[in-house]
């Protein structure tokens, strides 16, 4: 069992709206998005009441399938 | 989630779910060993001013000598790059030129965070190009596989924790 954001995440198929950007988790809400890592962190910040939300960026391209690190 | 990191000396965790399009337009979903991370600076506990963390996934990679972390995350740590040490660091697509310090890093299992210790961490100055290193922070062997066996079972989709040296 992952944590609630977690899974959260994972129940997530229509990801089409948040190519490209990043989403801050906080139980089961998105509580922030946007394309600049800063100010989605910002805002989710002031929303969290001092709990850490789960942060992910979504892929612009969803097509890569293979990563060679 | 409950604050307060503790230890495991065993974990085991799924792989994670992405979706990705295949090439008829089907949205299908690709699992890789990417696990729940805490990072801070230090290993002092979560400041917004002084110690801020970030919590998100870290791809463990067996391959990678240490971590991999996106510039843009490292400002968000208040790390200070002007004293880390500047290195050319390699991956599959090169040669990048990258700034090297230390971060705090934290797993977390069950919803619970596990404290790992101070970790090596490369900071590309410029997103290596060909790598969504945003999506894929590299949790490379330096520190995390010192610590714990890892076991990689492709089959059942899992990742397997073992810490080195506890008690059986």
């Amino acid at each position: 069992m992952s944590s609630m954001e977690n899974e959260f995440l994972m129940s997530i198929k229509d990801t089409e709206q948040f190519k490209g950007k990043w989403i801050a988790i906080l139980d089961t809400e998105i509580i922030a998005q946007g394309e600049v890592l800063s100010q989605v962190y910002q805002e989710a910040t002031k929303k969290s009441g001092g709990r850490t939300p789960l942060f992910e960026h979504i892929p612009e391209k969803l097509d890569k399938q293979t990563l060679i690190l | 989630m409950v604050r307060g990191s503790r230890s495991e000396d065993k974990m085991k965790f799924k792989y994670h779910t992405d979706w990705r399009v295949n090439e008829e337009g089907k949205k299908i979903p690709v699992r890789r060993p990417r696990i729940e991370i805490i990072l801070r600076k230090n290993s002092e506990q979560k400041d917004n001013e002084t110690n801020p963390e970030f919590r998100t996934h870290g791809l463990v990679d067996s391959g990678a000598d240490i971590c991999l972390l996106p510039r843009q995350i490292a400002d968000i740590l208040k790390i200070d790059l002007d004293n880390a040490e500047r290195k050319e660091s390699t991956g599959a697509n090169g040669t990048f030129a990258t700034y090297q310090t230390q971060i705090y890093l934290e797993i977390v299992y069950r919803g619970m965070p596990v404290g790992i210790d101070m970790v090596d961490v490369s900071i590309p100055e410029k997103d290596p190009e060909g790598i969504d290193l945003e999506q894929n922070i590299l949790l490379g062997r330096s520190h995390l596989f010192k610590k714990y066996e890892i076991t990689f079972n492709e089959s059942e989709k899992t990742i397997h924790f073992k810490k080195i040296n506890s008690k059986k």
